[in-house]
């Protein structure tokens, strides 16, 4: 295996250059400017339920600080059928890029320093920890077998490795669902319905499973699988993905209940 | 560790390989090089191992593996079949290649398996390549064959710097050619040996270009075939010529333009169907059986492999990398044949994606930051520019051509090879079902390749868009490339512009510039102020080249083969690929010295080709009257000359050539009085023209017999003469006397195979007398004189100066 791998440097030699910004250096790693940014991002204001970054409202200032459990407008609706989600940083610059890459050039010497990335984000908190099993969101098999492979599942096999946590292949996506992108968030929800199943239910019963995905854009995606999960007995589903989008803080009264995060009950059956 | 070790480890076997088959051993002998050599690599390698540098252990490990693939190379096969050349042999083996069609002659690569001569019969492996006039339909790829013949290798080219056929065929391990004339014969004794798949692979395409060859015009036909499959052999030699002169040959065989658009309509296809999963097994297999049957060219395999590992690197998810994947494809091709190295194909192909990925990218970059966003634009301006300037002093070496033609014609042909590759490849399978729906396509086809042949040809056209160079000297080869790996850091994709330090930009531009002006100096300049006289080796024939000091030249006859009037091509050929490697473009005058073939046909490829200032002949054949009458041919090539506004003089004795002061050349015959009814009029009348410059002279003589020669004997010229160009190669009939008065200090005989028992053994003596040096282009090559007026240097085609 080694000798293999050895071969495949001398015929692929890994590019010396930051996987995200493509500067120059002497290990083909995540360069320190990178990891800076990203130390950054944990500093921004986040949704405390689904981990997307809050938009700057067009005035200025007015956000909530990072210490306040601040939920989204989606997430303060509520029927979010997963605890929680976090994201290694926002869907722009190089991080966006490098996903776009992984998922549509196939370049799939990414999803290690990406599943490094999101592995950064979450070993520090304590529902991360007891993580128990990964699943990875799955494709249709036909898109399985146009693109080749799951850019979730190479995620959150490094992720997994990192973790020493079980990859188990417990989902299944059972239909075709049209593109999510250019649906709003309610035609999202509608179009993923029932699109999940579990394969082997007794994997997931009374475990807490973390699901992986590349993008977390509304948070239906997750919805959907983390209602499968639910039907199959999981305990506590979590969820982490390479990146997340950004989307409006609700700032109303009583959103800012201390028990947003932790109050959770599942819904659907 | 290197950020791209495989490319250094590319460069390591490669220049192993240098070493090994390089003429830099002639120097040494060669064990002692190899000892000294294997020595400081094992003493490099304890250091290196020492100091745990594992790389430069493997750059040394590499270079070894190069010379010991080199050397054994060097020892390949041939010496086992050496004691039937010549012989009549009965051969027995099976055909392992596909036919190959040329000019209405076809060759089989033949594995013999065992040859009897008389009542010896042994075994001699290896392949021969047997040449046979007309087709046969009921032979082809692992038929049984019995066949008897003289087998041969292949003289070495008299004139240096042309093509070594027998080289080339040894390198790929064939022993000898046979060739196959009335009452040798050739029988099937059997079929279905060799590999089934490959026979198989190569029958399909037989049956392919079957239908092309039903469906199109012979031309047309030719062209498709060789674009898709390779067989080039029935393209007409004029098209090649002119195609590779505008710098687009590669489109009329099979290279890397080709495999790359046949695995992109593979994977396009496999898309469609949507079997990507199954996509690089399907082209794996495709690019295999394409680079089989179109004859596992170096430009092929380099592309097969590169779009290969593209390929795997994609499935991998690993990011490709240029210079590795190149290296990669040469390294894979080095390890089986390292002779490669030094076949022009592969160091074109090479030179070509290197400078398509590497100058070519620099361009578009700066393209872009010019403001030119489209990327298409930038592509069409960059991708053949960048080719250009990979291949530039490579195309200069091998065929000594500089084209300015190449940049336009590559950009508009090749989108239409894009357009008649799959047009062609469509009708021959279209027409395995149904001829008539082939037909169709093929008009398509049919008006698209003369559309490609017009565009070509009307920039081939351009006056000035193409001219010859003589080859730049190899270490301006060598500073072009590095000052230009300098220049574009290595790999311009690696890295957005660390700045270097311009003083050291500016020290590779400058010796980037100082190349091409050395080159082109080099190539148009003036012969150095000698006479040099060129005994040209044409086979059997007479050509010489006369260079002035002026740097004026006038070529004397330009040889000719048998019934090279009718077919317009053969020793002229030779001529003119001489004249263009010394970066000849022009000649200030060309001598007939009389009508026979021998001296006179090749000029018709001569004419067009080369700007002429004037035309020299004998009045004997023309406006003179003999009683041997000269060949129609003769007499419609001097007036073509004439049509082109070419001016035609006849000469007699007492004109004066005078191109440079310094030089003084004399006609000395024939009179106005033509010679008749002599042995040959024709040649006996031939112009003798006497070069006289200071002190050492020549006397170059056409083909005088005895009256021709008792005649400038009754004339009482001066006739002694420093060097005597022995009249009429030689042949018997040369007087005594004549020898006598010309008193040379050394002779020169022009001579090549032939059956009129030339040169005469008592000739060759007469000249020879006294020990004097007599050259002979049969035995020594081209035979050339350099006079500096005082003293006169002679260097000869092998090499070795005397």
């Amino acid at each position: 295996m080694k000798l293999i791998a050895g071969l495949l440097d001398l015929l692929f030699p890994p590019r010396r250059i930051c996987p995200l910004c493509g500067s120059p250096e002497d290990q083909a790693e995540v360069c320190h400017r990178c990891l800076a940014r990203f130390e950054e991002y944990r500093r921004e204001p986040f949704c405390r339920r689904c981990g997307r970054y809050f938009q700057q409202p067009p005035g200025g200032g007015g956000l909530p600080g990072g210490g306040e459990e601040v939920l989204c407008r989606d997430c303060s609706l509520g029927g979010r059928a997963f605890r929680l989600a976090r994201a290694a940083g926002p869907y722009e610059g190089g991080l966006k890029h490098a996903v776009q890459r992984l998922k549509y050039s196939g370049r799939k010497s990414l999803a290690a320093h990406l599943s490094g990335l999101m592995f950064y984000a979450v070993k520090n908190d304590p529902y991360y920890v007891m993580t128990q099993v990964v699943a990875a969101v799955p494709l249709s098999p036909e898109r399985l077998r146009q693109r080749g492979f799951n850019q979730a599942e190479l995620l959150a096999f490094g992720l997994a490795d990192k973790m020493k946590v079980p990859l188990l292949p417990v989902l299944r996506k059972t239909r075709e669902t049209s593109p999510q992108t250019g649906l709003g968030r309610a035609g999202r929800e509608e179009n993923l319905v029932g699109a999940f199943e579990l394969t082997d239910p007794g994997a997931v019963r009374g475990k807490t499973v973390l699901v992986v995905d590349d993008v977390i854009t509304t948070g239906s995606t997750l919805n959907n699988v983390g209602r499968a999960l639910a039907g199959g007995g999981a305990a506590t589903v979590l969820c982490i993905a390479a990146a997340a989008g950004r989307t409006f803080p609700d700032l109303s009264a009583g959103n800012k209940t201390e028990n947003a995060t932790h109050n959770f009950r599942p819904s659907g059956p | 560790m290197v950020s791209r070790p495989l490319v250094y480890l590319t460069l390591a076997f490669a220049s192993g390989i240098a070493l090994a088959l390089s003429g830099m051993t002639v120097l040494m002998p060669r064990a002692v090089l190899l000892a000294a050599l294997a020595l400081t690599a094992v003493g490099m390698a304890v250091f290196f191992a020492l100091r745990r540098s594992i790389f430069p252990l493997l750059v040394i490990v590499f270079i070894l593996l190069g010379a010991a693939a080199g050397l054994a190379a060097r020892l390949s096969p041939g010496a086992a079949g050496e004691r039937f050349y010549g012989r009549t042999v009965t051969l027995e083996g099976y055909i392992c290649g596909d036919p190959q069609f040329k000019q209405g002659r076809t060759a089989y690569s033949l594995e013999v398996e065992r040859a009897c001569m008389g009542e010896e019969v042994a075994r001699a492996p290896g392949r021969v390549l047997l040449y046979m006039s007309g087709r046969r339909e009921d032979l082809g790829y692992g038929d049984a064959v019995r066949v008897t013949g003289r087998p041969y290798l292949p003289d070495s080219p008299g004139n240096p710097g042309r093509f070594d056929y027998g080289e080339y065929l040894s390198g790929r391990g064939v022993w000898a050619v046979v060739s196959l004339k009335d009452g040798e014969s050739l029988e099937k004794t059997g079929s279905g040996r060799g590999n089934p798949a490959a026979g198989l692979a190569l029958g399909i395409k037989q049956r392919l270009m079957e239908v092309n060859r039903a469906t199109l015009d012979q031309g047309h036909a030719a062209l498709v075939n060789g674009m898709i499959f390779g067989s080039r052999g029935e393209i007409s030699p004029r098209t090649k010529e002119v195609f590779s002169e505008a710098g687009v040959v590669h489109i009329l065989s099979v290279s890397g333009l080709h495999v790359g658009l046949v695995a992109a309509g593979v994977l396009g296809l496999m898309s469609a169907l949507r079997l990507q999963r199954f996509s690089f097994p399907v082209i794996t297999a495709v690019l295999a059986v394409y680079a089989y049957i179109t004859g596992v060219g170096p430009a092929v395999v380099r592309a097969a492999v590169m779009a290969w590992i593209c390929l795997l690197g994609h499935r991998l998810g690993r990011e490709r990398d240029w210079p590795t994947t190149l290296a990669a494809a040469a390294l894979a091709i080095l390890a089986f044949s390292p002779r490669s190295l030094f076949d022009p194909g592969f160091q074109l192909s090479f030179a070509a994606t290197w400078g398509i990925l590497h100058a070519g990218a620099a361009i578009d970059r700066r393209l872009q930051s010019m403001g030119l966003t489209r990327s298409w634009i930038r592509g069409c301006l960059s991708v053949p520019l960048g080719a250009q300037i990979g291949t530039l002093p490579l195309v200069a070496c091998h065929y000594n051509i500089f084209s300015l033609a190449s940049i336009p014609a590559n950009l508009l042909a090749v989108p239409l090879v894009g357009l008649i590759l799959p047009l062609g490849l469509a009708a021959s399978l279209a027409g395995l079902a149904c001829v008539k729906v082939a037909l169709l396509i093929n008009y398509a086809t049919a008006a698209l390749l003369d559309l490609m042949m017009l565009v070509v040809g009307v920039i081939h056209g351009i006056p000035g868009s193409v001219f010859y160079v003589s080859p730049p000297p190899t270490a301006a080869v060598a500073a072009w490339y590095l000052s230009l790996a300098f220049l574009l850091g290595g790999a311009g994709t690696e890295k957005p512009e660390k700045k270097k330090v311009p003083v050291l930009r500016l020290i590779a531009g400058g010796l980037l510039a100082s190349c091409l002006v050395w080159s082109l100096a080099a190539a148009v300049g003036p012969g150095g102020g000698n006479l040099e006289v060129h005994i040209i080796d044409v086979g059997q024939g007479d050509s010489t080249l006369l260079r002035f000091p002026n740097g004026r030249v006038m070529l004397v006859d330009a040889g000719g083969w048998k019934d090279e009037f009718r077919e317009g091509r053969g020793a002229g050929e030779v001529v003119a690929s001489y004249l263009r490697r010394l970066g000849l473009n022009r000649l200030d005058a060309l001598v007939l010295t009389h009508p026979h073939e021998d001296h006179a046909a090749g000029a018709g490829f001569l004419l067009g080709r080369f700007g002429i200032g004037a035309v020299l002949v004998s009045p004997a054949g023309l406006s003179g009257q003999t009683q041997e009458r000269a060949d129609p041919g003769y007499k419609k090539i001097v007036s073509l000359f004439g049509e082109r506004n070419v001016p035609v003089r006849e000469l007699y004795s007492g004109d004066l050539i005078t191109l440079d002061p310094r030089v003084r050349v004399e006609v000395l015959g024939p009179g106005a009085d033509l010679l008749v009814g002599t042995r040959s009029d024709l040649n006996n009348n031939s112009l003798v023209l006497s070069v006289r410059y200071g002190l050492k002279s020549f006397l170059l003589t056409g083909d005088i017999e005895a009256e021709g020669q008792a005649r400038l004997l009754e004339r009482g010229y001066q006739l002694k003469h420093s060097v005597l160009k022995v009249p009429h190669h030689g042949s018997r009939y040369v007087l005594p006397e004549f020898v006598e008065r010309v008193q040379p200090e050394m002779s020169v005989i022009a001579v090549g195979r032939n059956s009129f028992g030339q040169p005469d053994p008592g000739t060759v003596a007469l000249a020879g007398v006294e020990g004097r040096p007599v050259y002979r282009t049969d035995r020594d090559g081209l035979v050339l004189f350099s006079c500096d007026g005082r003293r006169i240097g002679v260097i000869t085609g092998d090499g070795r100066s005397r």
